[in-house]
Parts: C-alpha cells; structure tokens; sequence
C-alpha cells in the first residue's frame, strides 16, 4: 500500500508558503530565529486572526494551502504532531499565574494552550467532523502523526487526510533551554508544515510515503534490521535507499522540524532532483527514532 | 479485522492505588472528591479529586529514588503501569517488547510552575526541570522505569488523550506493527489547570451532579491507568486468558467550538456511531454507558442528547457518570474511565451516578442510581470528549 503525498506546505525562517528555499535559501547567522510569516488576510479574517496565536494562524494558513492545491476539501482525518503545542498563549497564562496571582486570570489563554487547539482549530476552520488526533511525543511528534495517518490508511479507514507539524518557540523558552545546552550550537527555530495525503495520487503527487517506524531506544542492529524487512516487503534492496543531505541548518531546530525533512524531499522528488527511494531517519537525542520510506509515484 | 484483547490493566485515582482499592469504592459508593490537600492554590475552597497520597509517598510507592528528576504524573504513571504488567503477566519479560503509548495534557507543568520564574534568572539550580516540561518526557520517565518498551508515542488530545491512546495502541496491533500494546495515560492536579478550568467558570464548588437538573460544573480530579493490549496470536503464544475484548472504537471532532460541545451533540453521536459499527454491535447489544458525564450544564446536556439520539430516547441503557467517584481526570479520564467500565463488566455491576436527585427535563432517561444490572453485563460503552471536541469512543466485550 502506497499513501500519496499529494500536496505539501510550509511557512519558515525560508519564504512561507512556496519553494523559494530551494534556489534561494535564506541563511542566518544567529542563535535563534522565529518564522517568517505569511500574508495571514488571505485566509483568515481580521477578527478571527486577531484572537489567534502564531502557531495557530501558520497551521490554518499551510492547511488551506494544500486544501487549495488538492481541491481536497473535507479530508477524512486531521492529525497533528507538536512537540510543545501553543507555547506562546501557554506562557501568557502560565506568567500571569505566577506574576499577578490565581486571582484575575482570563479564558482566552487557557483555551488557546491546549495542544489539540491546532487540530481543532484546522478542523472548525474547514468542518471536519472526521478522524481528529494530536500527538506531542517529543523530537517524533510529527512522525507520531504520520504513523497515525498510514495506519488509517492501512485498515482503509479514510481516503485523506491533513497531517501536520506544528511548533512555536518564545524567548523565554529558548533562553531556559539554552542553559541546559539543549541547542548544541545549532539556530532554534519554529515549525509549520502540513502535508496532504490521499489515497490516490491526484493530478501531480510529490511523493509517496511506503512506511513510517517509530522506536524508542533502538540499537544500530534494530534500525538495520527495520530497513531490511521493510525493503524486501516494498521489493526494493536495502542498498537502494538513499538519504539526502539534511535540511535541518536551513529551517531551524525545533521539536517538529522533521516535518521540514519529509517536505524538502517530496519537493525534491517530484522536480526529479533525487533519486526513486528515500530513507529519513531522525535521531531524537538518542531515545526516540524514525524511519520515513518514501518512495517516487 | 484481527481481535485485540486486554490481558491487563492497572489504576490510580482519588479512590486509591489498584483496581481492588477502586472497586471497593465503586461498590460502597465512596467518591475521592474532598478539599485540596496536596496542591497549593488559592482557590482552596474548589473541591477535587486528588490522588490520597503525597508525591513522596508516590515516589516510595514508585521506587523512584530520591536524587531522581520525576513528576507526579510520571510516579502516578508509574504504578497504575505495574499494575497492568504485573495483571498480563508481562512486567520484566523484555523480550515481549511491547510499545506504550500513553495520553497526557500538561506533562511537566507541575514542576515548571514551580520553577519556571526561577529558570529565567541566571540561576541555574532548577533549570533541568524544563527537561520534564513537556509531554513526551513523562512518557519516557513511565517507559523507562520498567525498560523493554520497543517504541513510546504520546498524544494530547485533552480529555480524551486516554482513549485516543488506546485507539493508536489497538491499530498497531491491527496492522501488525506489534503483538502487545499498553495504552493510557497519567494527570496530575496543577496549578495551571486548576485555574485554567476556574476562568471557563465550569468548576463547581460542591462535589459534581452529573446529569442532575441542578448540576453545576465539575471538579478536577487526577489518576492514571493503563490496559495491557495484546493480539490474538500473542494471547495465544504466552498461553493467557484474556480478561475482555476491545470490541472497537471511534474517534471524531465535533467541530463545533474549541471549549463548548454542540447543543445536539454531533461529535459525539459520530463517535459513538462509529465505536458500534467498527465493533459491529447495534445499539441494543450495549448493556452500560460509562458517560463523559463532566456535570457541566453543556456537556451533561449535548451528551444527554446523543445518547438519546444514537439508542433511541426510549432506549438508552444504564448510563453513569463516575467522575462523581474520580473527578474528571482529564487526559487519563479515558483510561480511568476505560478500567471502570471494565471492573463493571467483569464484576456484573452498575456503577452507581453518586450525587443525583433531580432529573434533566431535556432528557428521556436517568442515570444509574440502582448498582444492580437489568440484564448481564456484555458489552460497556465509554465515552471520552475533550476540548476542540475531540470525541472518541470506546467499546469492550466480555469474551
């Protein structure tokens, strides 16, 4: 079985919602960057964008934009992977809490700090009743939902869906988790990514995704082992997959940025600039790991 | 489609550590609602359901030592998951290497309240604990306590995180990513969440009366639980008896408002349509209703209404509402909730809706104030909604 990808949008440090990065990529010489955002009017009212976060306004923004490109209007599942959810609102609250007291809180920050507002914000934006979930499992958020998503598939649950992956990162966040030296040196950034997969290819699919594997503290015999059955099941020889340079330094770091691996290489795979198999593999400091098989339509 | 069956399940709540602990209370009516104890607020005068024991005593009851980073919610976390594995027979048996996928809302937040203002100054005492902050961390912590786990996910869907693990859980089996599968979640009371829910104004400050007229709003509770999934074939090799079936599942979104279920109950009339039809049952096959049941005006209503919708007005089954027992443990409600309804079935009782006199005029039918079950007690029904009207519906068969 085959899920295809059939359309794919971002919003980054690198031009949002277009392939400019892969001609002219923006590079930056600095500890930490937040995304460039979008022309949000073309999707969203004032009104309504006015209430909502960064990360919230990028995930409807990269949504309507693959709903747009496919003409796939009511996908049967919304899944999204997030590593830290709405950080920016989650702070607000958390900060007039420990600031000003329990005593005058406001709503507005708590509703918008859960991390499933992404989902369903994607979902009462384009009113999907269908399959809903939000997976906040560390560096393999995202993976986590992509593994959702082609299980659905699998047992032939839905024809579609909208995967995405989301994250948003806050000066003070950053700041703390520079001190513990969580960066390693490499420049923090955000996440917005969503993909739309189908069933079917549709008029001009990127890329196929043949399977998704997740492992919690896997040995290098485990992984070698994971590709070998999943090439001879896929009839392809294990020698044949290849990974790509990773685009990672382009986008940032940040708990999601996977997602920005999976969408450099189906861009690259339907312009034919990589060869037919594609392995991704993300290693999250060393506990959590993916394999992304993608194969061309 | 390939049987998924439950071999175990462990549980801690307001009413105790372990599923005897829990169906003593259960049966004599006990609920764990009371004033705060452990957590420190303002707002003291809000009853809840916080687990009777202190984080040093979880951390004891755990085995964590005591130079070891933790969150209550990882401890918690902790000793429901030993129960389960001890319950399936699996807890040292690594080479089973089953996958843990686990449900949480807030992760750490307990520790990053604390510390979160001291973080920001150059300090550094604390600063690990924002290694703790996030979800998937307290799934590791879980995980990694016991070993042997091949793959973790978390999700976080709010109140229905739990359930929604236990649909990722049951579809790795059925599409033979793995034989064993232990599904759920862990939440403990923070600050955060307790004044989250006081700004939505939907706390009430007497203990809960789900589907009663009068029912004001409902009380924060805090627990942990896990079920031991494991396929056909894997019962079979380890030559178990398996406790009950997943009969099936559905997930859907009201879509409707991100706090505020729909005044019909759309989402959850779709999930519950969904559950029944995967688990190929009709309506009148289900015997008990574990409700979502929160004792907000709003969802005892749209809950009500779908219930009346999906069997009939003049048919619903015996429904109850144990978070009158538990409090709404948020995200770990669908696997606290998920063990009660199978304590229910397995022990052939009704869990009794605690604090109801007045009935909802709205409504055709009352909730379960006799423990005594019309009829034996074949298949429960749980439901789990969470904020964005994440709906998501569980259904287990006796074997």
């Amino acid at each position: 079985m085959a899920v295809y990808i059939q359309a794919a949008a971002q919003i980054s440090v690198q031009n949002p919602l277009c392939d400019d990065w892969l001609d002219n990529p923006i590079s930056y010489d600095v500890p930490f960057q937040r995304s460039l955002e979008a022309d949000y009017k073309r999707f969203l009212d004032p009104v309504a964008s006015r209430r909502m976060g960064k990360i919230l306004k990028r995930a409807i923004a990269t949504s309507m934009t693959v709903v747009e490109d496919t003409g796939i209007k009511d996908p049967d599942a919304i899944i999204v992977g997030t590593g830290l959810g709405c950080l920016e609102t989650t702070e607000k609250f958390l900060m007039a809490m420990l600031e000003e007291g329990e005593e005058f809180l406001q709503p507005t920050n708590f509703i918008n700090s859960t991390h499933n507002t992404i989902s369903s914000h994607i979902a009462v934006h384009l009113k999907c009743t269908g399959y809903n979930s939000t997976y906040v499992h560390l560096g393999v958020s995202f993976e986590s939902a992509l593994l959702d998503a082609f299980m659905q598939f699998q047992l032939g649950r839905i024809s579609s869906a909208l995967v995405g992956g989301f994250d948003e990162m806050i000066p003070n966040y950053f700041k703390v988790l520079d001190k513990v030296g969580f960066w390693e040196g490499k420049m923090a950034g955000e996440t917005a990514v969503t993909f739309m997969l189908a069933d079917n290819p549709g008029k001009n699919p990127m890329a196929c995704i043949s399977e998704v594997i997740l492992m919690h503290n896997p040995t290098p015999e485990r992984i070698e082992n994971a590709i070998r059955e999943t090439s001879s099941r896929l009839g392809i020889s294990p020698q044949d997959w290849i990974t790509p340079p990773s685009v990672k330094p382009l986008f940032g770091e940040s708990f999601t940025n996977h997602a920005y691996e999976v969408y450099a290489a189906a861009v690259k795979m339907q312009r034919g600039m990589l060869p037919d198999n594609v392995l991704l593999i993300n290693n999250y400091r060393d506990s959590e790991t993916s394999l992304i098989f993608l194969t061309k339509c | 489609m390939e049987k998924v069956y439950v071999t175990g399940y462990g549980i801690i709540s307001a009413l105790g550590a372990g599923t005897p602990a829990t169906l003593e209370s259960l049966h004599r009516r006990k609920s764990g609602i009371g004033p705060l104890r452990w957590l420190e607020s303002m707002h003291s005068h809000l009853p809840c359901a916080e687990i009777p024991f202190s984080t040093d005593e979880l951390r004891r009851m755990a085995g964590v030592p005591e130079e070891e980073m933790t969150t209550r919610t990882s401890l918690m976390g902790i000793i429901a998951l030993g129960e389960a594995l001890e319950m399936a027979g699996i807890r040292g048996k690594n080479s089973l290497n089953p996958v843990l996928i686990s449900g949480t809302t807030v992760g750490g937040m307990e520790n990053t309240e604390k510390y979160f203002l001291k973080m920001l100054t150059p300090d550094k005492t604390y600063d690990d604990y924002i290694l703790s902050h996030d979800c998937g961390v307290c799934t590791q912590m879980i995980a990694d306590h016991y070993g042997g786990f091949s793959m973790l996910s978390t999700l976080s869907t709010a109140c229905s995180s739990a359930a929604n693990a236990l649909i990722m859980g049951s579809d790795m089996i059925r599409t033979g990513r793995t034989t064993i599968a232990v599904v759920g979640g862990s939440e403990c009371l923070s600050k955060f969440h307790l004044n989250g829910f006081n700004t939505l104004k939907i706390l009430d400050k007497d203990p809960c009366r789900p589907f009663d007229d009068t029912r004001a709003g409902l009380n924060l509770g805090e627990g942990a639980a896990y079920l031991v999934l494991e396929s056909e074939a894997s019962v079979k090799a380890r030559g178990v008896k398996p406790l009950c079936l997943v009969a099936g599942y559905g997930n859907a979104c009201d879509a409707y408002h991100q706090t505020a279920s729909s005044p019909e109950g759309d989402g959850a009339v779709l999930s519950m349509t969904k559950a029944l039809k995967e688990a190929g049952l009709t309506p009148g096959d289900i015997d008990y209703v574990n409700a979502h049941g929160t004792g907000t005006p709003n969802n005892d209503e749209s809950e009500g209404k779908a219930l009346m919708r999906v069997f009939g007005a003049d048919s619903v089954p015996p429904v109850s509402s144990t978070k009158s027992y538990t409090g709404h443990t948020t995200s770990a409600a669908g696997g606290v909730e998920s063990v009660i309804s199978i304590l229910a079935m397995l022990n052939d009782f009704l869990p009794v809706n605690l604090n109801y006199k007045n009935p909802m005029e709205m409504l055709s039918f009352r909730p379960v104030t006799d423990e005594k079950p019309p009829r034996p007690i074949r298949h429960v029904m749980t439901n789990s909604f969470g904020f964005g009207g994440n709906d998501t519906t569980c259904i287990f068969s006796k074997i």
